[in-house]
């Protein structure tokens, strides 16, 4: 019975154990009835009504009660309907509630206090209403039903929700003393793969691709197949801790040079960058950097984005790139950087042995640096279009509308910056010049 | 669309031409070009060259700014081009004109109207 | 603020390249006849003879990492340009690096201050109540320069007169802003702001961005720069401005105002007597009239000596500095002949 409780139902508590009675000379069911029945039986001129007590709400457990409520029939169910709401909508209403503990806060002894308290007999006593109860069971009832997220710090998430791509699952295992110290490992891909054999037919096993690196220009990929995802990643994890490269870092933000690297058709343009710039670039290309130590990058992918084709790709790249001084070596010609905050310093980076005099330079020879780096491939940069409302006759009258209003947000800030308030100079004289300005008999009204 | 701040007229040549205000600014904030322009044209048509600005609001300085380019002043008067009466009172205040006569009105007007209410405040 | 200070060094370039054909410079600053604080007699002649500026420019002592270092420009970073070069070209590269820096190290002019504008062109009483408020009229004819444009001023009374300074500055800045100057004062300039600005050592970026709100001749300029000169003077952090435009200027301030007894012992102190020579030829160069400006000695420490004996205002602590760096270079001597010695030398 007490495990039907719903809220409609809170009526039938009141008389719990009355579900039996239907007549004055029926059987009584309990003995606290009985005592009751003998009370009533010395009023002779009592009228008793037979009273059925039973009803559709306590033949039912509370399950089906609220699947009737909430729930979606099987034809809905088989059309997808309500998928997830069953859990979020039923409360659990005994949650909270005590036997022998009610709306009337009544003291029965033996059920909700001791018979004998010390030397005296504890009697049936009401006491006061206590209004806290029905507070507290408002309040677990209301946290019930309420739909929590999965608790992940932004930190921790990934690309996408709780997916595991784009997670950090910590370093590799250490292997007897070798620790991987300050390693870190990222997942890129996590999925289900599939192989048809002859005895087990359908056979199912999780594939993963992760990346693992020090931060520091260390870092090594790896694929792992297991039955589970767990198992999965950590074979995935540990493979790539022995399959470590040495990638440079230039100046421990960015690549060396731009270039371009390419697996099967997956083409990647990578540029180097300044320091701040970012990574403007694939998830996975982004991922990949964040655990190599790479901060600063723009990369664009050209072709399909399969991600073991990505890596590969970009580990290929990274691996490739030339140092200064090799470039300079293969040129025979001086390498200088000229920086724009320097004030454009022409400072050589790199020197060769022995430099070339111009007139050994063939005419064909490309000299300039980035196609050189390029491998002569061009990033295909696109013309970019103003939009196409800039057209409509909307955008005319939306910039003749800010036209008067387009340097107030400086004006503001060099009020502020001056005064520390926005004010005119003539705001001594007229002191309603100002913005939201109350005049005194106005303040007297919002007063009262 | 608006006109651009100076120039873009057709120049006719034996039209006549007006060295004028026109009223730029918004409602309340009013804010003047001194422009060379056909003296038939509308006060909003394209002008022939701006050749100056007047802001009649006073600034924090209690100052009115007046900027006048000269040399083309100088330039269309020589050529035959009138100047409007509140423009020749700024030229003569700034010393390249005579002093317009209306600008001796308005003085003197200015100073009678401040006049009695100084004789009843005093007595 | 982001200052450009890429424009910093161009904005007195115009007083700069006059400074060969000095008279010209001359007439526009040199028509002050009265004297005005700050300069008694007028600087210019002096600070803009090819002696003065060769010594000032020998003072500065070029770092070119300093000069080209990182500056903070206000906009979004660029990844750097690389090229290929040859030996020629490279070569090419760092001689125009030295006119680039030649341009760089230009010492900001100094010059006598301003003196006021009172010029009345008309009084005409009859236009007296024609309006309440002050006409100011500018002249906008294309082309001429800030320093020659007509700004005339008719006040309520009915006086035509010439534009005050402060006025003059304010409608050149309205119709012909420079890049980053202020209309008003930057708070920076004023007290407490400035000394809060000049204890964390800050001095260039005051002296740059005083460059580019003042003219050269504005009473205001000359009190930031001798204030910053000061500061310097006494936190001893003469090195702060080596390798900038303004090392020059500031030792040209400190002989100008014969307080160069801190900065001879600083130099004595960090065994520069080369720097402390120069330093008291400016010294002579700009005040002719002082005892010592006839020592004639070709030795470094006698120069030195008779600077301390006739001119300095701190002989004892300048005197004991010289006599230890004396012992210091003995010892030192000492110590190398032994070490000969031990090497059979």
């Amino acid at each position: 019975m007490w495990k039907n409780a719903v809220a409609l139902t809170q009526k039938i508590y009141l008389f719990p154990r009355c579900n039996g009675l239907r007549s004055i000379s029926g059987l009584p069911c309990s003995t606290s009835c009985r005592n009751s029945l003998n009370n009533i039986s010395r009023i002779r001129s009592i009228n008793i009504q037979p009273y059925r007590c039973t009803s559709f709400f306590n033949k039912l457990p509370a399950d089906h009660l609220w699947s009737g409520v909430t729930g979606v029939s099987n034809a809905g169910k088989k059309r997808g309907r309500g998928k997830g709401i069953g859990r979020k909508s039923s409360k659990d209403l005994n949650r909270g509630q005590v036997i022998g503990v009610g709306k009337a806060n009544i003291v029965w002894p033996g059920l909700n206090a001791p018979i004998i308290r010390g030397r005296e007999l504890v009697q049936q006593q009401q006491l006061p209403p206590d209004p806290e109860r029905e507070k507290k069971l408002e309040e677990i009832r209301n946290k019930m039903g309420v739909f929590k997220p999965l608790r992940l710090s932004p930190m921790e998430r990934g690309w996408s929700g709780s997916k595991m791509p784009g997670r950090s699952i910590g370093p590799p295992d250490s292997i007897g003393e070798d620790n991987f110290e300050g390693f870190d490992t990222k997942v890129l891909e996590l999925k289900l793969v599939v192989n048809m054999s002859g005895n087990f037919g359908r056979k199912r096993r999780v594939s993963s691709l992760v990346v693992t690196g020090n931060g520091n220009g260390l870092a090594g990929f790896a694929m792992g197949k297991a039955n589970d995802a767990k198992a999965s990643l950590r074979t995935a994890k540990n493979r790539a801790g022995q399959k470590l490269v040495f990638v440079d870092i230039y100046k421990n933000h960015t690549v060396y040079h731009d270039f371009f690297c390419q697996f099967g058709k997956t083409k990647i343009f990578v540029q180097k960058k300044p320091e701040g710039y970012g990574l403007h670039c694939h998830r996975a290309i982004k991922t990949m950097c964040e655990v190599i130590g790479i901060k600063d990058l723009h990369a664009k992918i050209e072709g399909p984005t399969n991600l073991g084709h990505i890596i590969k790709a970009f580990f290929l790249g990274l691996v490739q790139q030339k140092t200064h001084k090799a470039l300079a070596e293969e040129k025979k010609l001086h390498l200088v950087e000229f920086r724009k905050e320097n004030g454009n310093y022409p400072e050589v980076v790199a020197s060769p042995t022995k430099c070339r005099s111009p007139e050994e330079i063939p005419a064909e020879e490309v000299l300039d640096y980035t196609q050189y780096c390029m491998g002569n491939r061009i990033v295909l940069k696109k013309k970019k279009y103003p939009p196409f409302y800039t057209k409509l006759p909307f955008w005319t009258v939306c910039m003749k509308k800010k036209e008067n209003i387009r340097n107030h947000d400086k004006v503001r800030l060099h009020l502020m910056s001056e005064y520390g308030e926005i004010r005119s100079f003539l705001t001594d004289k007229y002191p309603e010049c100002k913005p939201f300005y109350k005049s005194p008999s106005e303040e007297v009204d919002a007063e009262n | 669309m608006p006109h651009p701040a100076s120039g873009g007229a057709q120049f006719l040549q034996h039209t006549r031409k007006i060295i004028r205000f026109t009223r730029k600014g918004c409602t309340n904030r009013p804010f003047y070009h001194i422009v060379v322009m056909e003296s038939f044209r509308d006060q909003q048509d394209p002008v022939i060259e701006q050749v100056g600005t007047y802001d009649p609001l006073p600034n924090q300085h209690n100052e009115k700014l007046v900027s006048l380019n000269l040399e083309r002043i100088r330039h269309w008067v020589g050529n035959g081009a009138d100047v409007s009466t509140p423009v020749a009172q700024l030229l003569g205040l700034c010393g390249f004109f005579p002093i317009h006569p209306r600008s001796y009105m308005t003085a003197w007007r200015n100073r009678r109207a401040q006049a009695p209410s100084e004789n009843n405040s005093s007595s | 603020m982001a200052l450009n200070m890429a424009r910093v060094w161009c904005r007195c370039s115009s007083y700069c390249i006059k400074k060969n054909n000095f008279p010209n410079v001359g007439v526009n600053f040199l028509h002050l006849s009265r004297s005005v604080a700050g300069y008694e007699r007028d600087p210019a002649p002096l600070f803009f003879s090819p002696d003065v500026q060769r010594i000032m420019r020998k003072m500065t002592k070029v770092d070119v990492k300093k000069v080209f270092r990182s500056r903070k420009l206000g906009e979004k970073l660029d990844a750097p340009e690389y090229k290929f070069l040859t030996s020629e070209e490279l070569e090419q590269y760092m001689k125009e690096t030295e006119k680039k820096v030649e341009e760089r190290l230009q010492v900001p002019p100094i010059v006598k201050e301003r003196e006021e504008i009172n010029e009345v062109l008309s009084v005409d009483r009859a236009l007296t109540g024609y309006d309440s408020a002050k006409f100011v009229f500018t002249d906008i004819t294309f082309g001429v320069p800030n320093k020659d444009r007509i700004i005339v001023v008719r006040e309520p009374d009915g006086t035509l007169r010439k534009a005050f300074w402060n006025e003059r500055f304010r409608m050149n800045q309205i119709y012909f802003p420079e890049p980053d100057r202020q209309l008003r004062t930057p708070h920076m300039f004023e007290e407490p702001y400035l000394t809060n600005v000049l204890d964390r050592g800050e001095y260039e970026f005051v002296l740059d961005r005083a460059c580019v709100q003042y003219e050269p001749n504005d009473p205001e300029y000359y009190r930031v720069t001798s204030t910053t000169y000061d500061h310097i003077e006494k936190e001893q952090m003469f090195d702060a401005l080596q390798s900038t435009r303004h090392f020059g200027a500031l030792a040209f301030y400190l002989c100008w105002n014969k307080q160069i007894d801190n900065f001879v012992l600083y130099y004595i102190q960090n065994d520069r007597i080369e720097d402390a020579v120069m330093l008291i030829q400016l010294f002579h160069l700009l005040n002719p009239e002082s005892k010592s400006a006839e020592t004639d000695s070709k030795d470094a420490l006698k120069f030195i000596q008779a600077y301390i004996s006739k001119d300095s205002s701190r002989k004892s602590v300048l005197e004991i500095a010289l006599q230890s760096f004396l012992e210091l270079q003995k010892q030192r001597q000492f110590v190398e002949e032994g070490i000969k010695k031990a090497h059979g030398m």
